[in-house]
C-alpha cells in the first residue's frame, strides 16, 4: 500500500516534470524541489533545490517569492547572515508575514532569544495561523512552560485541516520530542503514533522513533530506525546516531565504522562550503574521538555563526575538555543568559 | 456570486492553490415550475469539481441552512445611514437570534456515496446514503418526497470572468502574484467599465489576446498604478469595452448538490412564509478529525472549557472547519473583497459599513465610466469626466455618494417575475447582501434578485445597480436588464458592442430537475 508520503512525492514528481514558465515558474519549481527534500530528507535533494535556486534568482533577482525561498534554505544550511540579506533584498518581503517569520527564525537560531520572540509574537498579532503558533509554543517549552506550550499546540493543531496532514504529524512530533526531554516516554510514542497515522511513510517520524528508542535504551529498534535512514536520506547524523547507539550495544567496530562515515560525510559538507554540520563535527570529535583540539575548532566555527544556547554548549564541553574550565564557565554563563528571558516572557 | 474566486484560501485563480473542493462557487433558489404535489423550491449548491466533476473530496462537509418567514415589511421613504443600520438590527435577530435554522449536511465516503441529513425542517429529521450523479427521490419521515442529485454537471455560470477581473484592474487574473505580496490585488488603479487610456497593464491588447483567459505573465516591474486622464478611446471614437461578452466558463463542468423540497417540508406555514432563504458553506474535515488513533487530548481533557464554539457547535460541526460560504452572488468577491476573514455567510451584518464604502469605491470608478456612455447612474460622482481611484475610511463619509445605489428600487424589465400581480415590492440593493442570503420569493419566479435562477445573468444584473433606475432609456425604466440589451449597446460608442456577459449558458439548461446541464 502506497504511503501518504510516497503518494505526494508522487504527485510532485509528476508536477515537476511539468514545464514551468517565468518567475513564478521558476518558484513553483523550487518550492516542489524543496518540498521534495522535505519529504525525503535526502543531502543531495536539498542541494538540488538550493542550486536551482541560485539558478532562478540569476534570471529573476527581482521575484520576492524566490528570494524568500532562498532565505528558508540559508536557513536550512545555517546561512544566517545570507538568510537576512535575501530577505532584505527586495522591498516588501522582510514586512511579509511570512519575512516577518523566517528573520525571527533567523533570530532564534543565532541566539537572540528575545529578538525571536518578539518577532514571533508581531507575526501572531497579524496571523494566528499553526505555523506561528507552533513557534510560540517552541518558545513556551524553552522556557520550561510545558502548560502554555500544550494550549497552544492544541491550538495550532485545530487550525491544520485533512489538507494538511504531514502538518499535523510534525506537530504531533514536536509535542513527541518534548515528551522524550521529560522522560513521558509512552506519551511520545502515542503522539508518534499518530504522527504515523497521520502522514505515513514520512522520514522525520522515523527519525523521531529512532530518537525515542535510544532514550529508552532499546538499542535493537534504534538501530533498525538508523540503519533505514541512512540508507534513504544519506545524512551523515544517522551514521553518528546509528554508531553511538552501536557503541552502546558493544558493538564497536561497526561504530567505527558508522562514525568514520558520519564523518567522511561532515568533512564532505564542509568542503562544498556548507556549515550546517560544524556543530555535529565538533560533537563527533569530541564524544567519538576524544580529540578536543579539533573538536574545538569546529566548535568555534560554529560560534562565529551563531551564539546559540546549543552551539555556546557544545563549545564549553570542549573547553573543559581541553582543560579551558574558565573560559567554558563564561561561555555556559552566556548561555544561560540567553536562555533566561524565555523565563521571564510569556505568551499567555 | 459566482464565488468563483474566493476566499483567498482556496482561491484557485492564484497559480499555484490547487482547485479545492472547498471553493463554493453559486447557489441557486428558485420557486420550482413543477406545482404538481404543490409548492416546491430548488435549492442548487455548485463548488469547485475536485477531484473531478461527479467525483467529491470525501474530506468534505457541505451544509445548506434555510430558513423561511413572511415577506418583511421594508421601511420606505428617505434613507439615512442610521435608518439602514436600524434596519439591519432588526432583520440581524432573524439569524442571529435563530441559532438554528434548519439545515441540509452532505458528506460523501470513498466509495463516492452521499450521506445526506436533514434536520431542523418541520417536515422532519432524516437522513439517507444515496449514490452520486443519479436523480433521486428521498421520502421525508413525514411523506414529503425531496428530489435530489449530487454529483457533476455544467458550470452554471456563464460569464466574463476576465472582464470583470479587468474591470476592477485584479492583478491576480492577468498575472502571477508573488505570494510575498498580498496587497498587491486589487490594483490601485480606477474600477472602470470602459479602458482607461494608458493602463497598460489590464487594457486589452490585440498581440497577446489570452493574457487573464487562461494565460498569466509574471507580473511586470515598475510602478503598479495609473496616472492618466482620460478613458481610451479608438480612431472611431468609441471606448474599448473591458468586456467581451464571452463565456469564459464554457465547457467546464462543476461539482452540484440540488435539491427540490416542498414548501411543507421547510415551513409549517407556507401560506405565510413566503420568503425561504438559504445559504451555504463549505466545511473542510481537520487533521485531527482524520487520525483514527485515539488522541493525546491531554490539554482538552484537562481543559475542557477551552474548547472553542463547543456552545454553539455539535460534535460533527466540531470535527470540521468552515472555509467559504456563498449567499448572493457577487457579495463576497464584489463586496466582501475576498477576504478570509470576511467569510462571515449570513452573519455579516458587521460589513455593513464596509459595504457602504466598497460600495463608494466601486461607484467611484463604474459611475463615470456609465456617465461617459451617455447612461445614468445611480452613484453621485460630481460628473468626473473619467473614473477615479477612490477609497473611504468612514461609512459616513462614502453614503452620501452610494445612498440612491443603496436604497433605490431595482427595476425588473417586466411584470414577469410577478405571475400573481401580488403587491410585492420590489428589492433595494440595502437588503441583497446583507444579510447574504438568496432569499427566494415563493410568489415570484425566483429570477434574481428575487431568488436566483441558472438561467438569471445575475453579473450582467449587478453591474445594474449602479445605473439610475429613475432614468429611461427609450421611453423604458432602466432596469435589472439593462446592461443586457443588445440594441443599447448597438448604439453606444463602444467597442466591442456587446452586452458585458453571454446572455445565455453554453448548454441549455434543462427543464425538469435537477436544471442544471449535464456534464461536459
Amino acid at each position: 500500500m502506497t504511503t501518504a508520503c510516497a503518494a505526494d512525492l508522487s504527485r510532485l514528481e509528476e508536477e515537476l516534470g511539468r514545464e514551468l514558465p517565468g518567475a513564478a515558474g521558476a518558484t513553483r519549481r523550487a518550492s516542489l524541489l524543496y518540498r521534495r527534500a522535505c519529504l525525503t530528507g535526502r543531502v543531495e535533494a536539498y542541494r538540488e533545490a538550493d542550486r536551482m535556486l541560485d539558478d532562478a534568482l540569476d534570471v529573476h533577482d527581482g521575484w520576492p517569492d524566490l528570494r524568500l525561498l532562498k532565505a528558508t534554505l540559508d536557513l536550512h544550511f545555517h546561512r544566517f547572515g545570507e538568510a537576512r540579506r535575501n530577505v532584505a533584498a527586495l522591498p516588501g518581503v522582510a514586512e511579509s508575514p511570512e519575512g516577518r517569520l523566517l528573520l525571527a527564525d533567523v533570530d532564534l537560531h543565532t541566539g537572540n532569544v528575545l529578538a525571536a520572540w518578539a518577532g514571533f509574537e508581531a507575526a501572531a498579532s497579524a496571523n494566528t495561523g499553526p505555523d506561528v503558533l507552533v513557534r510560540l509554543a517552541g518558545m513556551e517549552e524553552a522556557a520550561g512552560r510545558d502548560e502554555a506550550a500544550e494550549r497552544l499546540y492544541a491550538r495550532a493543531e485545530e487550525e491544520l485541516t485533512a489538507k494538511q496532514m504531514r502538518s499535523f504529524a510534525w506537530l504531533q512530533l514536536q509535542r513527541g520530542a518534548r515528551a522524550v526531554a521529560t522522560g513521558d516516554f509512552a506519551r511520545a510514542e502515542r503522539l508518534y503514533d499518530r504522527a504515523d497515522a497521520a502522514y505515513s511513510g514520512y522520514w522525520l517520524v522515523l527519525a523521531h522513533r529512532g530518537a525515542l528508542a535510544t532514550a529508552r535504551g532499546d538499542l535493537p529498534a534504534a538501530t533498525r530506525a538508523y540503519e533505514e535512514l541512512c540508507g534513504s536520506t544519506g545524512r551523515p547524523e544517522f551514521e553518528h546516531h546509528l554508531g553511538d547507539v552501536c557503541l552502546r550495544a558493544g558493538d564497536v567496530e561497526r561504530a567505527r565504522a558508522c562514525h568514520d562515515r558520519a564523518l567522511a560525510g561532515y568533512r564532505a559538507s564542509v568542503e562544498l562550503g556548507e556549515v550546517h554540520e560544524l556543530n555535529r563535527l565538533a560533537v563527533l570529535y569530541l564524544e567519538v574521538r576524544g580529540d578536543a583540539t579539533t573538536a574545538l575548532g569546529w566548535a568555534f566555527a560554529d560560534l562565529e555563526l551563531r551564539r546559540s544556547p546549543l552551539s555556546l554548549r557544545t563549545a564549553a564541553r570542549c573547553l573543559d575538555a581541553a582543560g579551558r574550565r574558565a573560559e567554558a564557565e563564561r561561555l555556559r554563563d552566556e548561555a544561560d543568559v540567553l536562555s533566561a528571558p524565555l523565563a521571564a516572557a510569556s505568551t499567555s | 456570486m459566482a464565488d468563483h474566486n474566493d476566499p483567498n484560501a482556496v482561491n484557485s485563480i492564484f497559480s499555484d492553490i490547487d482547485e479545492s473542493a472547498a471553493d463554493v462557487y453559486d447557489l441557486f433558489g428558485f420557486p420550482s415550475d413543477d406545482r404538481s404535489d404543490g409548492e416546491k423550491v430548488v435549492i442548487a449548491l455548485t463548488f469547485a469539481p475536485a477531484p473531478e466533476a461527479g467525483t467529491f473530496d470525501h474530506d468534505m462537509m457541505y451544509r445548506i441552512l434555510v430558513t423561511a418567514h413572511e415577506r418583511p415589511v421594508r421601511p420606505e421613504g428617505d434613507f439615512s445611514l442610521d435608518a439602514w443600520l436600524e434596519y439591519l438590527d432588526a432583520v440581524k435577530d432573524r439569524y442571529l437570534g435563530d441559532r438554528s435554522p434548519a439545515e441540509i449536511r452532505v458528506t460523501t465516503d470513498d466509495q463516492n456515496r452521499v450521506h445526506v441529513r436533514f434536520e431542523g425542517f418541520p417536515g422532519g429529521d432524516f437522513s439517507a446514503v444515496v449514490a452520486a450523479n443519479e436523480v433521486l427521490t428521498l421520502d421525508g419521515p413525514k411523506g414529503h418526497s425531496i428530489k435530489g442529485f449530487f454529483g457533476g454537471r455544467d458550470d452554471a455560470f456563464f460569464n466574463d470572468l476576465p472582464g470583470f477581473f479587468r474591470s476592477i484592474n485584479y492583478a491576480p487574473q492577468f498575472y502571477n502574484v508573488p505570494h510575498t505580496m498580498p496587497e498587491l490585488r486589487e490594483l490601485p488603479i480606477p474600477k472602470t467599465l470602459i479602458e482607461l487610456e494608458g493602463n497598460h497593464l489590464f487594457n486589452f491588447d490585440p498581440a497577446n489576446p489570452m493574457l487573464g483567459r487562461g494565460l498569466k505573465e509574471d507580473l511586470p516591474p515598475g510602478p503598479l498604478t495609473w496616472d492618466g486622464d482620460s478613458f481610451l478611446k479608438d480612431e472611431n471614437g468609441n471606448f474599448r469595452f473591458v468586456y467581451s461578452g464571452e463565456d469564459a466558463q464554457s465547457g467546464r463542468n462543476i461539482n452540484a448538490l440540488v435539491f427540490e423540497l416542498p414548501i411543507s417540508f421547510v415551513t409549517d406555514d407556507p401560506d405565510e412564509d413566503r420568503i425561504v432563504n438559504t445559504w451555504a458553506e463549505s466545511w473542510v474535515l481537520k487533521a485531527s478529525s482524520k487520525v483514527e488513533t485515539v488522541p493525546d487530548d491531554r490539554f482538552w481533557l484537562e481543559h475542557p472549557s477551552a474548547l472553542i464554539d463547543s456552545l454553539t457547535q455539535d460534535d460533527e460541526l466540531k470535527r470540521y472547519k468552515l472555509v467559504d460560504t456563498v449567499g448572493q452572488p457577487f457579495a463576497d468577491a464584489g463586496l466582501s473583497e475576498r477576504e478570509d476573514s470576511r467569510q462571515l455567510g449570513a452573519n455579516n451584518f458587521w460589513l455593513a459599513p464596509h459595504f457602504v464604502k466598497r460600495l463608494g469605491h466601486l461607484g467611484w470608478g463604474f459611475g463615470p465610466s456609465i456617465s461617459a456612455l451617455g447612461l445614468q447612474t445611480s452613484f453621485d460622482h460630481d460628473d468626473s469626466p473619467v473614473s477615479v481611484h477612490k477609497t473611504y475610511a468612514l461609512a459616513l463619509q462614502a453614503f452620501p455618494r452610494v445612498k440612491k445605489t443603496l436604497f433605490q428600487r431595482l427595476n425588473m424589465p417586466d411584470d414577469s417575475w410577478n405571475p400573481k400581480g401580488l403587491d410585492i415590492p420590489l428589492r433595494r440593493p440595502f437588503e441583497i447582501f446583507v444579510p447574504n442570503v438568496c432569499a427566494i420569493d415563493m410568489d415570484t419566479t425566483g429570477t434574481w434578485p428575487f431568488g436566483r435562477r441558472p438561467e438569471d445573468q445575475v453579473a450582467t444584473r449587478f453591474l445594474s445597480l449602479f445605473l439610475d433606475m429613475e432614468a429611461e432609456l427609450n421611453g423604458k425604466p432602466y432596469n435589472v436588464d439593462t446592461l443586457a440589451d443588445q440594441a443599447m449597446w448597438d448604439a453606444a460608442p463602444i467597442t466591442p458592442k456587446t452586452p458585458p456577459n453571454p446572455l445565455r449558458n453554453d448548454k441549455e439548461f434543462l427543464d425538469d430537475f435537477p436544471y442544471l446541464a449535464e456534464p461536459w
